[in-house]
Order: structure tokens, then C-alpha cells, then sequence
């Protein structure tokens, strides 16, 4: 009878080791080798692009940064570093851009969030979006503080912890392992919303940043009704295109049609 | 007896007269007035006598008037003579279109099969001048003007136009409806209605004035077309003399009457002049007026690529909306931001005065001493009729480079308990890096990746559970337990058996295949393992609905197997190879027959 017992918690072990097999195969499926290092003339050039910085030529350290960013390289420092440049020009829509680009990449550095909030404070159109909307952008703050691959990998995490803390509760039933489930669920649940807003947002056309000094929002694509005109700086969501116009709508939920031209998309 | 026959005489004339006068149908045309002015209204009356009620009269066409009201019937009556009169009255108003003479046709009447008809009315329409003076005429109560202040005016300027009501001794009620004035030459503002008092000729009229401010758009001779005003005034009542019965006053019951009335203006003409080529500057703006210009930027010390903000006013009179916005020299090195424009007028007649603000935006791109020369405004003032180009400046600019340190300075600021403050003094960019200090890769997980790592877990916590579960059902189900290890039991005992064949222990190896056989069936039927015999063996499977033929092998098999442990000769080992070979077969039969727990009638062939 013991001896059934032992035999019994041995595949158990084997059972949750199995659980667990599947759980690192997924983690050591999903690593993937870091992002290339800058070869020696992208170095040369990123030096070159500080020293053109640093003696106020912001034009040339563009120019510089943005050859490094059309190699197919995009590390963060460098996006940041374009959109300083950007700034130093006035083209403020355009350092929004690339600030938002690092925020991908780098979204918790410090000196970067600041920087976005100072681009933006800049812009000359006040935006106010509905109260619920502000309500949900605070809920889910913490998204805005991860990368898309760290959301991903959180909410795979959370997926295993879930099931796996459910078939430890199929083993041993106890108060400390349905705790765990109950975390392990709620977790789930927030990181699967982060992760299902975050596919959305790629999936669709994304949102965007005015370039343009001015640019007329119209009421269809083409030579429609003017019906309100954004500024430099000015986020705005893109709902759907039309050869050279976007659809568009801004936080405060106005919509209308702008030219490609005018906005650019982060 | 005479005076009574005289009085009966006179009962019968008077009854036949009374009769005659009640079989008389009269039907008349009557207007108010035979002289009219153009704006005027004339009354046409149809009277109607003779008979308590009488259908619609019929209007002959009216040539040279417009019918502009119908009024509702009116019917007198009254006693002549003790007799009871009675008339029927329709009253049209006229409006004369051009000035004529002109015949009002007969009018048509048709009673108890009869026809009357009414006689044509002459009227002479005149203008207002033509009228006599000495007769008192509704034109000269109730009339409109319309006139300019100015017969030319440069294009672009101010030409005020004023559409007047005159009347006297009535009194317009309800609302006046103005058609015109016309002004699709002209930028338009219609300014308030006003109401005075003022003599004209040699009478005092009310006056209402509707001023309307214009600025040409082309040139040329432009004319503005007649306005017309419809509406109703308050008339008082005229009396008629004694001599006319009062039963025929009919129209004029009450001290105040309302009527309809039509007036009309005289078109007004203004010569728009073009602005003079003469002196007219190259970059001449189109703006038109009299005005004076002023002009502020600050700060006057920037960072490159902070904002500087320059307001630029321009105060006097003119179409202060139309002004165009003054321009900024030397402003290659400054990023420019649409002006930001307000219009405040003080007063628009007898001129538009007032200021137009421009704020804009300058965004300095280099850093250094940068000077805007002058903001610049030109107009052509009709006054002078000169050209005028204003000019304030120069703005000058301490732009220091942009900060390539962070710029978030602090000061400490003393306070009086000793300590001090923090505040805030500037706020700036953060500084760029200098080398790459992350490489990671941060694009979400493909899509096949994504999809296996989150199904394995669900599928795997689902084998686990079924594990799991069959597990606890071995160890609390005995006879289930018993089912499912009866296979493995019997295989064991068998691999016993060929372990004793090989070495040549008969008692051993016919043992190991009895307890297979009879374990199997203990096993699968719930019997109890101990003490089953052959008899018993056969007695279960026969009653399971083992075939006759299967159930004799068993029992031959358990029967040989009894005889052979305990037999005194010696065993030939190709009769145990038969006998193992038999007991597996047999085996395997059973258990296609007696089947597994959990999948009853589902053959399979274990290799035994």
C-alpha cells in the first residue's frame, strides 16, 4: 500500500515536471537572439551624429541619426536621440514621433518620459479627452510602462502560473494553492487586456502625430468642408485611409479627413 | 270718410313703393380715389343693394393693378322712412403698377338670374411729384426713401445706405416686410433699426430708418434696385358730411381702420471708382481705410527653438474685417505660426472704426542676435486718396543656443523660517545619449510561437487532471484496480512461466500458468482469487457468455495444468512451449471477450 503511494506522488512529480517541461520549452521557444549590434560605420556615424548635436548642428545629427535608423537598426537611444533633434529644430510633431518610437523600446527611461511630456506640452491644440477615457488610461497605466514583448511574456507567464496553480489545486486542494489561482487568474485577466489592446492598436492603422504647421481637417477626402485645422505636435488616432487622406479622430472624439502628408505615423 | 280713404291711399303707395324698392336690385363700382401715386393704394367698393344676401361679384381683369387685399364683406342696414333698407359691401385695395391712365372694367354681378353689372371707373396713376399739393394723399402720409451718402465712392470704401419709412397720421402695425435692397456688389452689414421724428416739406413725419453700411467690390456704375415695403398701418376713420344718410357711412364704423399698403424707393446709382495705379506700392495688401499701426514682440531673449510672440494692431476706420495681416521682415531664420486674429469694432456708422489684433508665433532657428527689420502695413485711404505704407521696428532678438545640457535648473529661494525652497526655473529637453545601451529585442513573440505557448499549459493541466483522476479511482475502487491490473497480473505470471520453462521447473511453470489463467478471470469477473477451480472458472465465464469452445480450452488448459504439477513423469519442454503458447492465445481471447473496464466489447490483442 505504501508502496502504491509512493508510486502515486512519484507521477505526481512527473505530471507537474512535465507542466513545467512545457512551460521552459515555451520560454526557450520564445527567446530570441537580442537585436544586432551597430557595426563600426553605424558607430562611427552615431558619434559623428552626438558630436553634430552637441556644436547645436541638429540638421546634420538628423541626418546622421536617420541613416542609422534606415540601416534597419532602430535602438531606442538613437530614436530618442532623432527626436531631441527634432525638438532643437521646433519640428515638434516630428521629435512626438520619434520620442514615441523610443517609448517602444525604452518605455520607462526617465529623462524620455520627460521629454514627451515637455513635446507635448508645447503643442499649441489643447485636447481634452472624455473623463472615462482618462479613467482608463490611468487603470492601465502600466501598460504604457512595457514594452509590447514584455506585455507578451507576462501574459504567457500568467497563463502557465494560472493553469498550473490549477493543477496543483487538482492535487492538493489547500486555502495557499487556490490563493495562488485566484492571483495567478487575475493576472491573467489584466495582462490578456493589455496584451488584446496592445494586437489591436498594431493591428490597426495606429495613431499619429500633425507635422504640417497647420493642417485643415476636412470633412471627407478630397475638397470638402473645412471643418477645424490642428497644429504642429497634435496626436491623433487613424481610423481608416483613402489614396492620399486619412480618417481620423482625436481624443476628444472629433473626426474628419486630413492629408497623408501632413501627419506621420508613430 | 275722406281722410280715411286718403290715409288708406297713402298705405297702398307706400306698400307698392315699399315693394318696388325690394324687387330693385342696385350693384355700384365706387374707388376711394380717381388720382393715384405710384405706391399708392386705391379702394374699389362694391355695393351691393336690394336683397338680404347677394353670391360673390365677379372682378373684371384688373389692367395696371395689382389686387393686394379682399376684404371681408360688410353689411348695413338701416330705416328710411320706416322703411328697412339693407347693402352688401365688398371692398378690394389696388396697388398701381406704372403710371397711366387706366379703366377699372365693369365688375359683374349675377342675383335670381339676372345680370348687373357695375360702370368702368376711371384712374389716372401719377407720380408722387405730379400729385396736387393742395390734396392731402396717402402717398404723402406714408412713403419710403432710399439714399445713399455718397454717389461715388473708391473701391473698397465705406458708402452708407439709408432705407427710410416716412408716415403721418397712420401708423404702421405688425411687420414690415422689405424686399431689397440688392447688394450683391457690396461686402454688407446691416446695422440696427432706428426710429425718429423729423420735418420733411411741410410736414413732421415718424421716420423709420433701416442704415445699411456697404464696401464696394468692383467698380463701376453700380445700381441698387427699388426696395419695396409691404406691410399694414393703423388709418384714421374719415367722416363724410351730413348730407349722405348715415346707413351708407358703412365702411368708416369705427375712428381707426387698418391697411394694407405697398411703398416703394427710387433705385439709387453709386460710381465705384478703382484705386489709383499712381503711386500704388508693389506689395500693395487691398486694404482700404484710414489707419494707424502698432506692434510689440517679447521675449526679447529666447532659446532656440522657444516661441517669441508678436502682436501686431491695426487701429482707425475702414472694412476693419477685410484687413489683411501686416508682414514681418527678416523672418528666414524664425519658423511662423498662422496669425491668431481678432476683430474688435467700436463703431460702424456713419464709419466702421475700431482695431484688428494679429498674434502670431515666431519660432527662432539660430541661435545669435536676430533682428525682424519692420512690420510692415499699406492701405489706400479714400480721403487723402493716397496710398499710405506704416511701418514699426525694428525687434530685436538675444537668441542663446538651445541647451544641450538638461536644462532643468533649481534654484534655492530663501524663506523666512530659514530653510529654503525649491522652485522651478526652466525646463528643457533631456540630453541625448551617447552610447546604446540596450540591444534587446522587444517585438512580441510571432504568432505560432505566441499561440503554442499558450495552449501547451491548458493542454498539459488536461492530461495531468485525467492522470490524476484515474489514479485516485485505482486507489479507491478495488475492483476497478483488480480490472485494470489484470492484463499486467496475467503477463507477469506468464513471463514466471517461460522464466521456469527455461529452466526446466515443471511444477514451477504450470503453476505460474494456473494462477495466469484463473488470476485473469478472478480478475475481470470480481472472484475472489483464492481457491478457484477449474469447475469454478467455467461455471463464471459460462454465465459471462464465453463461447462453449473457449470455456472447454480454459478448463483443458487449468485441467492439463493440475495434472502436470503433480504428475510423477517428466515434462517435455516442447509440451510446455505448447501449453504457454495455448495459455496466451487463450488469454488474449478472453480478454477480447471479457473486455477492459471502461471499454466493454472493444477487442485488443495484448502481447502476451
Amino acid at each position: 500500500m505504501e508502496t502504491d503511494m509512493i508510486r502515486n506522488k512519484r507521477k505526481e512529480v512527473v505530471g507537474l515536471a512535465l507542466l513545467l517541461t512545457a512551460i521552459v520549452t515555451a520560454g526557450v521557444f520564445l527567446h530570441t537572439a537580442d537585436c544586432e549590434p551597430l557595426s563600426t560605420a553605424e558607430t562611427t556615424l552615431f558619434i559623428e551624429a552626438n558630436m553634430a548635436y552637441e556644436k547645436n548642428d541638429f540638421a546634420t545629427a538628423a541626418q546622421k541619426y536617420e541613416q542609422i535608423v534606415a540601416a534597419g537598426l532602430e535602438p531606442g537611444e538613437i530614436l530618442y536621440n532623432l527626436g531631441n533633434c527634432y525638438f532643437r529644430m521646433g519640428e515638434l510633431g516630428m521629435s512626438i514621433v520619434y520620442y514615441e518610437r523610443a517609448r517602444t523600446v525604452m518605455p520607462r527611461d526617465q529623462n524620455l518620459l520627460t521629454n514627451i511630456l515637455l513635446a507635448d506640452s508645447r503643442a499649441l491644440d489643447k485636447i481634452t479627452p472624455p473623463k472615462v477615457w482618462a479613467v482608463a488610461r490611468k487603470l492601465f497605466v502600466w501598460c504604457r510602462m512595457l514594452t509590447a514583448r514584455e506585455i507578451s511574456l507576462i501574459f504567457i507567464a500568467a497563463n502557465a502560473a494560472f493553469w498550473a496553480s490549477l493543477a496543483a489545486f487538482a492535487i492538493a486542494k489547500n486555502r495557499f494553492v487556490k490563493i495562488a489561482v485566484v492571483l495567478a487568474g487575475i493576472i491573467l485577466i489584466l495582462s490578456g487586456t493589455s496584451y488584446a489592446l496592445g494586437w489591436t492598436e498594431r493591428r490597426g492603422l495606429g495613431t499619429a502625430v500633425v507635422v504640417a504647421d497647420e493642417a485643415e481637417v476636412r470633412t471627407g477626402p478630397g475638397n470638402y468642408a473645412v471643418t477645424f485645422k490642428l497644429h504642429d505636435g497634435t496626436r491623433l488616432k487613424l481610423v481608416d485611409s483613402r489614396e492620399e487622406w486619412y480618417q481620423i479622430r482625436l481624443a476628444d472624439g472629433k473626426r474628419g479627413w486630413i492629408q497623408t502628408g501632413e501627419v506621420e505615423r508613430i | 270718410m275722406a281722410r280715411r280713404f286718403l290715409t288708406l291711399a297713402l298705405l297702398a303707395v307706400s306698400a307698392l313703393l315699399c315693394a318696388n324698392a325690394a324687387a330693385q336690385i342696385t350693384f355700384t363700382a365706387s374707388v376711394d380715389k380717381n388720382v393715384v401715386a405710384i405706391g399708392d393704394t386705391i379702394v374699389l367698393t362694391l355695393t351691393m343693394g336690394g336683397a338680404p344676401q347677394f353670391p360673390e361679384p365677379e372682378l373684371p381683369p384688373l389692367i395696371g393693378f395689382d389686387l393686394l387685399h379682399d376684404r371681408a364683406t360688410k353689411i348695413s342696414s338701416t330705416f328710411i322712412n320706416g322703411v328697412r333698407t339693407s347693402s352688401v359691401a365688398r371692398q378690394y385695395t389696388l396697388a398701381p403698377r406704372e403710371k397711366g391712365n387706366f379703366v377699372i372694367g365693369a365688375a359683374t354681378l349675377r342675383h335670381d338670374g339676372a345680370v348687373y353689372r357695375t360702370e368702368p371707373i376711371q384712374v389716372q396713376v401719377v407720380t408722387t411729384r405730379e400729385l396736387p399739393q393742395e390734396v392731402p394723399t396717402q402717398a404723402e402720409n406714408l412713403f419710403t426713401t432710399l439714399s445713399a451718402d455718397k454717389d461715388e465712392a473708391f473701391l473698397g470704401e465705406q458708402v452708407n445706405l439709408y432705407l427710410r419709412l416716412y408716415f403721418r397720421q397712420v401708423q404702421p402695425v405688425g411687420e414690415l416686410k422689405v424686399e431689397g435692397p440688392d447688394t450683391d456688389a457690396f461686402v454688407r452689414y446691416d446695422l440696427s433699426s432706428r426710429r425718429f421724428r423729423t420735418r420733411r416739406d411741410r410736414f413732421i413725419y415718424e421716420v423709420v430708418e433701416l442704415p445699411v453700411v456697404l464696401f464696394p467690390l468692383k467698380t463701376g456704375e453700380i445700381t441698387i434696385p427699388p426696395v419695396v415695403i409691404t406691410g399694414q398701418v393703423r388709418v384714421q376713420a374719415r367722416r363724410r358730411g351730413r348730407t349722405v344718410p348715415r346707413g351708407f357711412d358703412d365702411f368708416f364704423f369705427d375712428r381707426y381702420t387698418e391697411k394694407q399698403y405697398r411703398v416703394s424707393t427710387d433705385p439709387v446709382t453709386i460710381l465705384v471708382k478703382p484705386l489709383p495705379e499712381d503711386d500704388k506700392p508693389e506689395d500693395f495688401s487691398g486694404n482700404v481705410g484710414s489707419y494707424s499701426l502698432e506692434a510689440y514682440a517679447k521675449p526679447s531673449q529666447v532659446r532656440v527653438g522657444e516661441p517669441i510672440t508678436v502682436t501686431m494692431r491695426v487701429t482707425g476706420s475702414g472694412n476693419l474685417e477685410a484687413v489683411n495681416a501686416p508682414v514681418l521682415s527678416d523672418i528666414e531664420h524664425f519658423k511662423t505660426y498662422e496669425p491668431e486674429i481678432t476683430t474688435d469694432i467700436e463703431g460702424k456708422e456713419p464709419i466702421f472704426t475700431g482695431q484688428r489684433s494679429f498674434e502670431t508665433i515666431l519660432v527662432p532657428q539660430r541661435s545669435g542676435r536676430q533682428v525682424i527689420r519692420n512690420v510692415k502695413v499699406n492701405f489706400f485711404d479714400p480721403k487723402k486718396e493716397k496710398y499710405v505704407t506704416l511701418a514699426k521696428g525694428s525687434f530685436e532678438f538675444d537668441v542663446l543656443p538651445a541647451p544641450v545640457e538638461p536644462m532643468r535648473r533649481v534654484v534655492q529661494v530663501e524663506t523666512g523660517s530659514g530653510k529654503t525652497e525649491i522652485r522651478v526655473v526652466g525646463e528643457d529637453i533631456g540630453p541625448i545619449f551617447t552610447e546604446i545601451r540596450r540591444a534587446g529585442n522587444v517585438e512580441p513573440p510571432g504568432t505560432i510561437a505566441f499561440s503554442f505557448s499558450l495552449t501547451v499549459p491548458p493542454l498539459a493541466y488536461a492530461m495531468l487532471l485525467a492522470l490524476v483522476t484515474r489514479k485516485r479511482r485505482l486507489a479507491s475502487d478495488v475492483a476497478y484496480a483488480r480490472k485494470q491490473r489484470a492484463t499486467r497480473d496475467a503477463r507477469r505470471r506468464l513471463a514466471a512461466a517461460t522464466r521456469a520453462l527455461n529452466r526446466g521447473e515443471g511444477a514451477s511453470f504450470y503453476g505460474e500458468v494456473t494462477k495466469a489463467m484463473t488470476g485473469f478471470v478472478a480478475d475481470r469477473t470480481g472472484m475472489p482469487r483464492a481457491g478457484l477451480t477449474a469447475g469454478d472458472v467455467r461455471e463464471k465465464l459460462e454465465s459471462a457468455g464465453v463461447s462453449v469452445d473457449l470455456v472447454n480450452r480454459v478448463t483443458s488448459i487449468l485441467e492439463a495444468c493440475d495434472y502436470w504439477r503433480f504428475a510423477a513423469s517428466a515434462h517435455k519442454p516442447e509440451e510446455m512451449k505448447s501449453m504457454l503458447d495455448s495459455a496466451k492465445y487463450v488469454l488474449s481471447e478472453l480478454q477480447k471477450v471479457l473486455g477492459r473496464p471502461g471499454q466493454a466489447g472493444r477487442a485488443s490483442r495484448p502481447a502476451m
